[in-house]
């Protein structure tokens, strides 16, 4: 198989008159971390809805591994491990009781979840917090239980929708050493952020969205090109083409 | 400054009832009143039964004491505070005395209407056990003050900074409360009113100790919310409300429930459930209401109110209430985005709901079935209302209550 993911012709959005998201096509394979990037509002979070099943696409499709949500549910949403970007956890548990929830729910192998979870409390130094309630926890902290809660499972695709927000230094190392290992073992990655010196550093290709459109993708020479001038920096480029129309022409 | 703070207090106290108003109209329609109505009824007939017919062991001091310590010793405030008045109120801390004072005034009158309303109750038993408790406007004045003095006791544990400090100074204080109660009801009055003069420096001297905040701002807006969650779980049970944040709490003797419950994929929602039952405020109502249950139980069976038919119906009374708490349950979670998420089925969910509710209501129904039937069967010989009472609960609880729990989570469903 050699797409993990799958987006064809993708028009969606809250309301069936104001799409959000127009036209989207990429794809996500194994072994390869693709940054989503786009200013506030441009439809990032939309986009990872809609592959979460959580929105209906107006027109267009939605596939991972092959499968859509409509045809198989279960092995559709046992194929991902998501992050959002603001923490969602259950007041009334603790640390260790999600992550032995987020389990079950996968149906991870008691012996696996152990071991897991167990490595998992280690490297993202949450050990001695592992029979705290979620509302004790700092923003940090609860970051770092839903991410933890999403690598349980070892999915063959993660989304994560800005997940350095509230981490610490060691939070986003721990994350991005992992997020490695995944992908270097065959996972997919799709990660939106604002920090794109870090996606720089870790993608393998880019996504720019731009109301709802994607106003260039592919690799970091590709986004380059796409951009007026080709800048030598993501962040440079990605400057250009979301400040001028259609990423040619030069700079105001 | 002042004035415009007291003239907040006011607009907020309006805003709240005008919250509430629509949902007040609900439970209005919902025949919760006829209900509570009905259950006066029977519990004055069986008031009036009691004071007819007095069992000549009936414990009335330890029950004075049981009634009365928590009716005096509570201490609600209501500052109708929030989490930006951390940032925006702050800063006229100086002036806040006056917002508080309204606060402690709205708390302190439907308290002494409470007292008021349990003394009612309570002389007349001790009159009609011949029990010698002081009684007449000095009695009456000794008990208002020291509710009056709870209010200051209850601000102080409020301003501690230490969580640990503020429960241990509160336990005092019930214990002390409990202990001056208990002399009002033993003890010459003029003995009582020294003693308890003497309990109340006692805990002055205890509430010097700890390190403490001048106006405890957190502690204030976590308290206003959770009595306001308190109040929406309350209207959630006749329609649906806004969802707050849970209150929790770890209950370590109920620990054991949610670590049985074995790690398969096909026990994920019973995992979950389990957990928010037991530590969840749900959980406090159905301990604290099952506690009750059994006393009633007990006392109307060992009265036996109307021949221990009384008994059995106010017992299914409580199964009821119960087994409506525990209907709550299918309300939790009930928009988590993680029910969406999770590769669990949704049938999964009402299954493990349905069976929850069997085993806590049973639970609850057994343990509550325990003091009466005791008291019915080994006192009075009444086995027949006691078998019957038990009968009608394991129907309801096994067989009614289920199918319309599973019928109104389905509605949910249909309604999203």
């Amino acid at each position: 198989m050699d797409t993990v993911l799958e987006v064809k012709q993708l028009t969606g959005g809250y309301s069936p008159r104001r799409p959000v998201l127009h036209e989207l096509s990429f794809d996500v394979r194994p072994g390869e971390m693709v940054g989503l990037l786009g200013l506030n509002g441009a439809g990032k979070s939309t986009i990872i809805k809609h592959v979460l099943g959580l929105m209906k696409p107006h027109r267009g499709e939605v596939m991972i591994r092959g499968v859509s949500l409509e045809q198989d549910p279960q092995t559709y949403r046992s194929s991902y491990g998501y992050v959002p970007e603001t923490p969602v956890l259950y007041d009334e548990l603790t640390v260790s009781e999600h992550l032995r929830l987020g389990g079950m729910a996968y149906d991870v192998a008691e012996p696996d979840y152990r071991a897991r979870s167990e490595r998992l409390l280690r490297e993202f130094n949450m050990t001695p917090k592992r029979e705290a309630f979620s509302g004790h926890l700092s923003k940090g902290m609860k970051q770092k239980v839903m991410i933890m809660n999403a690598l349980l499972p070892e999915p063959p695709l993660y989304m994560i929708d800005e997940p350095f927000l509230g981490l610490d230094p060691l939070g986003i190392r721990s994350l991005l050493e992992r997020l490695v290992q995944v992908k270097e073992a065959g996972a997919a990655v799709l990660m939106s952020s604002h920090i794109l010196a870090t996606l720089e550093t870790y993608c393998d290709r880019f996504l720019v969205l731009h109301h709802g459109r994607l106003v260039a993708q592919g690799t970091l020479d590709d986004v380059r090109r796409a951009a007026a001038g080709e800048p030598d920096t993501l962040e440079e480029a990605f400057y250009r083409l979301v400040s001028e129309e259609g990423g040619d022409g030069p700079l105001a | 400054m002042d004035r415009s703070l007291s003239a907040l207090w006011a607009q907020r106290s309006a805003a709240f009832r005008k919250e509430v108003a629509p949902y007040l109209q609900y439970m209005a329609q919902s025949g919760f009143p006829g209900f509570v109505v009905l259950l006066l009824i029977v519990l004055m007939i069986g008031y009036a039964g009691l004071l007819r017919d007095m069992p000549p062991q009936l414990p009335l001091v330890p029950i004075g004491v049981a009634v009365l310590t928590p009716i005096v010793a509570w201490s609600p405030l209501r500052t109708w505070l929030l989490p930006p008045d951390l940032v925006f109120l702050a800063p006229r801390e100086p002036g806040m005395p006056v917002y508080l004072r309204r606060s402690r005034r709205r708390g302190l009158v439907p308290g002494m209407l409470a007292l008021c309303a349990a003394l009612a109750l309570y002389w007349p038993l001790c009159r009609a056990a011949g029990l010698d408790v002081p009684w007449g406007p000095a009695a009456a004045g000794l008990l208002a003050l020291l509710k009056a003095l709870q209010t200051a006791g209850a601000w102080r544990e409020r301003q501690l900074a230490w969580p640990g400090a503020r429960r241990l100074l509160r336990l005092l204080r019930w214990v002390l409360t409990a202990a001056a109660l208990t002399a009002l009801l033993t003890q010459p009055l003029w003995l009582t009113a020294g003693f308890a003069a003497l309990l109340a420096a006692l805990y002055a001297a205890a509430a010097q100790l700890p390190q403490r905040h001048g106006m405890p701002w957190e502690r204030l807006v976590a308290e206003e919310a959770r009595t306001r969650r308190g109040w929406y779980r309350f209207f959630g049970a006749f329609i649906d409300v806004p969802v707050l944040p849970a209150r929790v709490s770890r209950r370590p003797y109920l620990a054991w429930l949610g670590a049985r419950v074995a790690y398969r994929h096909a026990a994920a929602y019973r995992y979950l459930l389990t957990l928010t039952l037991t530590r969840t405020e749900l959980g406090g109502i159905l301990l604290r209401l099952t506690a009750l249950g059994a006393l009633t139980g007990y006392l109307t069976g060992a009265a036996p109110l109307l021949g221990g038919w009384g008994a059995g119906a106010v017992y299914l009374l409580f199964v009821l209430i119960v087994a409506v708490q525990v209907g709550a349950l299918r309300q939790a979670h009930r928009h988590s985005i993680w029910r969406h998420l999770y590769p669990l089925p949704e049938r999964g969910r009402e299954q493990a709901l349905l069976l929850l509710a069997r085993l806590a209501t049973g639970a609850g129904a057994l343990l509550m079935w325990l003091p009466m039937g005791a008291a019915l069967t080994l006192r009075h010989g009444l086995a027949a209302p006691a078998g019957a009472a038990l009968l009608l609960a394991a129907a309801y609880v096994l067989l009614l209550h289920p199918r319309r729990l599973r019928a109104a989570i389905r509605r949910d469903e249909e309604e999203g």
